[in-house]
């Protein structure tokens, strides 16, 4: 009797998988479905994917999935650096305060503001800042349960590198995109929220600090993050919305009125081909903002980022 | 009660294999493109049948050189993007891009937000099948 019972869910199980198995990590937030109306298929059964990432569907109306993204801090660290600053290590949120982060929501937003710090001090290759944020990365990955995305093999590789920026960098870059894969994977979506969100705060952080001696493209750079916002907080709120991922964005907000400021001129895209194969796409908008919209974009990131380092 | 707790566990189990299954074809088929890229932080995995589009908005920032990838399982044939900018107009299309490959590099002059939109084929056959596809971005200085 028992026996057959289990025998009648099965066809539940499959079909149940089957749904499931269609989301990928994304919520059904992120589907637009629609029908499909020029096929009339026979629906079978989801046999299970195979290790090639294929399996027959039984999926019948076909969907828009909508991704999310945001530049990582390395860009953002990037350009500080073209634009002529210097490296500030006293800006810096010490890798030595790692322990204090006991819960996992604080934990989350320092991986990201740590992540920042250290893709900062990778570009400006203060090697030994990097290695010391590594380690504070380490730590709190581990009290995270994801403490595979840092090795103790790559943290070898690391020392064996440590004066390689290339090396480094890519060894950063990796982590960041395992660590976000990894949250994705656990279900903890809300954590890779807070990351990517603490470390968008941190890295325009960074770019604002020293003012009085920024270069007139740093304050462009600056004034162009008002796209990037954009796209953090569009990510982040396509993720279920904790306390601790609302009350971040909430915070966020004051940024977003102090964004308000800049100005856009929007231009036509164009798109020309290099010789090496590549395409440059021209045109597109332009932004400027005066001083005071500068200095109130980084008043009300210093608030939101010293919030996030308690 | 015991019933209940199996169907979570198959639940669960579907789920996680499925997606465990995206990530290693991920990892096997699509990053090792993005060599001498500094790849983005963000996962962008899905598994699409025939029909499905999938589309990604993204700030691309001035002064970097950048490559984006539509990387996909080859049961879903000649999945097809293309690169819009914030008005609609469309910049690049795949489709009339030689030479056929799965990406595309690329600079942008001012900062700006595009949009990328995949489209999976349509698909005469009676049995369809579901593939992963991944959207993935690399920049470097």
């Amino acid at each position: 009797m028992r026996f057959k019972q289990r025998i009648q869910a099965l066809p539940i199980l499959f079909g149940m998988g089957a749904f499931l198995a269609t989301g990928c990590g994304g919520s059904q937030e992120d589907h637009a479905g629609h029908d499909h109306a020029s096929h009339d298929h026979e629906q079978v059964a989801d046999e299970g994917m195979d290790a090639d990432g294929m399996a027959v569907t039984s999926r019948e109306n076909t969907l828009t999935k909508i991704f999310h993204a945001a530049p990582s801090p390395m860009e953002t660290a990037s350009l500080i650096k073209r634009s002529g600053a210097h490296f500030h290590a006293d800006a810096l949120n010490g890798a030595n305060r790692a322990a204090n982060y006991t819960s996992s929501d604080a934990q989350a937003m320092n991986l990201g503001i740590y992540g920042a710090d250290l893709s900062y001090a990778t570009i400006f290759e203060e090697n030994s800042a990097s290695l010391d944020y590594l380690s504070a990365i380490k730590s709190l990955s581990e009290e995270l349960g994801v403490s595979n995305i840092l090795s103790d093999e790559v943290m070898s590789e690391v020392e064996a590198n440590r004066n390689e920026r290339g090396v480094l960098i890519d060894i950063v870059s990796d982590t960041f995109y395992a660590l976000n894969e990894q949250l994705k994977f656990n279900g903890q979506e809300d954590l890779a929220g807070l990351v990517v969100a603490a470390g968008w705060v941190e890295g325009l952080y960074l770019a604002t600090r020293h003012l009085d001696e920024a270069p007139e493209e740093l304050k462009t750079r600056i004034a162009e993050q008002k796209l990037v916002l954009n796209d953090v907080m569009r990510l982040c709120s396509s993720y279920e919305q904790t306390p601790a991922l609302a009350g971040l964005l909430a915070s966020m907000e004051q940024i977003q009125s102090a964004f308000e400021g800049v100005s856009t001129d929007e231009g036509e895209g164009t798109t020309s081909r290099e010789e090496s194969g590549g395409f440059v796409i021209g045109g597109g908008p332009t932004f400027a903002a005066d001083d005071a919209t500068i200095g109130a974009i980084a008043s009300a990131v210093e608030n939101v980022r010293n919030a996030c380092i308690q | 009660m015991k019933h209940t707790i199996i169907l979570l566990l198959a639940f669960g189990l579907f789920a996680t294999t499925a997606d465990a299954q995206c990530r290693s074809f991920t990892k096997k088929n699509c990053l090792s493109t993005l060599d001498g890229y500094i790849q983005n932080d963000n996962y962008n995995s899905a598994i699409l049948i025939p029909g499905d589009e999938a589309e990604l908005m993204l700030t691309f920032l001035a002064g970097q050189d950048y490559r984006l990838i539509v990387c996909s399982h080859p049961v879903l044939g000649e999945v097809a993007y293309e690169i819009n900018d914030g008005r609609g107009k469309r910049l690049f299309d795949s489709s009339k891009n030689e030479p056929d490959v799965n990406y595309v590099d690329f600079k942008v002059e001012t900062t700006q937000q595009l949009q990328i939109h995949v489209q999976v084929p349509e698909s005469k056959s009676a049995i369809l099948h579901e593939g992963c596809v991944t959207v993935l971005v690399g920049s470097k200085s």
